[in-house]
């Protein structure tokens, strides 16, 4: 476990050392060694107790964020105007004060004081919205979505909080999702257009989280956990992009899709997969050892959906595209993480092809077989499934161990 | 923590309660000095997630007719007049004429000359508790309702209550 305000203790350390140097207590380089020292332990990955601590300080404060907000919910009728305000900004400023002096002026709680900090990102995000209902305020609400996203980004540089820049890339998501949502409902198309988004978006993200992991070599984006938050996610998101097209009776409605994107939307899409395909060379000309291959996949993946949109055609032949990039996804995550030591990355991988197996046993049997039958098979497939990437997972990390 | 970051904080803080506050106090400001109408409206109830209850209105000039072709998101103003108690409009102007009650929002959807435009004045939502969303929910279709707005000179529009007729 870190000890309790490292963060400072080596903030400190590069003048302090500066001046033992000057004052002849220390050599050069000594003092080198000693930075060097310690800024590797402040970056060293947490223990299993310091990220137990982190994860239970996240609960309690979700629990309090949800029950101060349905709090002021449930009693908001019978308070005036005036004590709703002071409410908003004293749980507000309450919040930052006790995260400062638990993480940052004593350093006593620094998990606790980081959760309060995402309260305080909460709690943001609910003033937001409560005055709204309070003055009803008819706001574009995507657009207050995206001042809380900027705000949780402001407070997770500021702080170098991972739970919070997390955050921030969840509520960031979830702008772009909801506004990408108004627009299709408004131009009333096919909302097919969400799974192709969530694809460029997915890529995109996970593309410029690696090159950023690899090239940009500030202590903030470690600290922040920024790019390591946008791989997981953007994995997830495209890997569910896609998935959605492996089933033929949605690869159908993909150049559906293509019509009810137009104007800003249109071009949006069109921006965010570019910037996929970018951040795809860039991965590409990377010093990563499994570069080439992810950006392969994560190009595979762009080109494939932009070709459904744009050029149409058969949609049992983009399924079987569609399929094969999936299975590249998955497949490409166990190598990326074997190769690359990272084990999240592995069990990702393995969940997707459990998931992509059973996902094709439904798809091509179930309607097939007697639904007795189908559903033993469902369930011997599954286990067996189980046991085999079960057995296969302990075998890869304990190689990618030793 | 720095010096130069915990001043970096400490702005990023008070624009955090900045923001609400002044929100809160710009739409004070419109109530209090807009010019009240009063619309006629018609109400259905669903639940906004992040919200809790509200109404959703429509109104008689929700629907407004057009001689020009309108763009989906354009400005649209409608030229208001009083009529039994409250106030109403017919047709669709590409600008709020001056000197006259008006009141302005945004085409919902593209329309061609001669056909309706559907406009959204962000006036289009009513915050409610569940027990009040549900009163609201039981007058509708027993009585007429109307929404009290307060007008700014620039023609946009904010809720300022709720009333049933025969309520005041």
């Amino acid at each position: 476990m870190r000890p309790v305000g490292e963060h400072d203790f080596v903030e400190r350390l590069g003048p302090e050392s500066e001046r033992w140097v000057a004052e002849g207590l220390i050599s050069a380089e000594q003092a080198a060694t000693l930075r060097a020292q310690y800024a590797a332990a402040a970056l060293a990955p947490e223990g299993p107790r310091s990220r137990a601590a982190t994860a239970l300080a996240v609960i309690g404060v979700l629990a309090v964020g949800f029950g101060v907000i349905g709090f002021f919910a449930a009693n908001w009728e019978s308070m005036s105007h005036g004590i709703r305000l002071l409410l908003i900004t004293l749980a507000l400023s309450g919040c930052y004060a006790g995260a400062y002096n638990l993480r940052e002026r004593t350093g006593s709680y620094p998990k606790v004081g980081e959760a309060l900090y995402l309260l305080g990102v909460l709690l943001f995000g609910a003033a937001l919205f409560l005055v709204g209902q309070m003055y009803n305020v008819q706001a574009h609400d995507p657009l207050a979505l995206l001042i809380w996203a900027a705000a949780a980004v402001a407070v997770a540089v500021t702080v170098r909080s991972r739970p919070v820049s997390a955050a921030a890339l969840l509520i960031f998501t979830g702008w772009l999702g909801f506004e990408a949502g108004a627009a299709v409902e408004d131009s009333g198309e096919d909302t097919t257009g969400i799974g192709l988004l969530a694809v460029f978006y997915g890529s995109a993200l996970y593309g410029l989280g690696t090159v950023a992991l690899e090239r940009v070599r500030g202590r903030w984006l470690e600290e922040t956990g920024f790019a390591s938050a946008g791989r997981a996610l953007g994995l997830l998101l495209a890997a569910g992009g896609v998935f959605m097209f492996t089933f033929s009776v949605i690869a159908d409605e993909l150049d559906q899709a293509a019509k009810g994107l137009r104007g800003g939307l249109q071009a949006a899409i069109l921006l965010v997969a570019a910037l996929a395909l970018v951040s795809a060379a860039a991965l590409a000309l990377s010093e990563r050892r499994s570069g080439r291959s992810e950006a392969g996949v994560l190009a595979a993946a762009v080109v494939v959906s932009l070709l459904g949109a744009l050029a149409g055609g058969n949609g049992t032949l983009y399924a079987l595209l569609f399929n094969l990039v999936f299975a590249a996804i998955a497949l490409g995550a166990i190598y990326a993480g074997y190769s690359g030591d990272e084990r999240w990355l592995v069990n990702v991988g393995i969940a997707l092809v459990a998931i992509d197996l059973v996902a094709r046993y439904f798809d091509v049997f179930w309607s097939a077989l007697p639904r007795s039958a189908g559903m033993i098979g469902a369930g011997v497939l599954i286990l067996g499934i189980a046991f085999l990437l079960e057995r296969q997972r302990k075998r890869l990390l304990a190689r990618m161990g030793a | 923590m720095s010096h130069r970051r915990r001043l970096v904080l400490l702005a990023v803080v008070l624009a955090q309660l900045a923001l609400p506050l002044s929100l809160a106090g710009l739409a004070a400001g419109d109530l209090a000095f807009g010019q009240e109408i009063r619309l006629r409206a018609q109400p259905v109830d669903p639940v906004d997630v992040f919200r809790g209850n509200y109404v959703v209105l429509s109104y008689e000039i929700s629907q407004l007719e057009t001689d020009l072709r309108v763009d989906r998101g354009q400005t649209i103003c409608a030229r208001l007049h009083e009529e039994n108690g409250s106030w109403t409009a017919v047709f669709a102007l590409p600008e709020r004429p001056s000197g006259e009650t008006a009141i302005c929002g945004r085409a919902r959807r593209d329309a061609e000359p001669g056909g309706t435009v559907a406009v959204e004045y962000g006036i289009e939502t009513y915050y409610a508790s569940a027990e009040r969303a549900r009163e609201i929910e039981n007058a509708i279709g027993r009585v007429p309702v109307f929404v009290v707005v307060d007008l700014d000179g620039d023609g946009s529009a904010r809720i300022e209550r709720l009333e049933f007729e025969g309520s005041g």
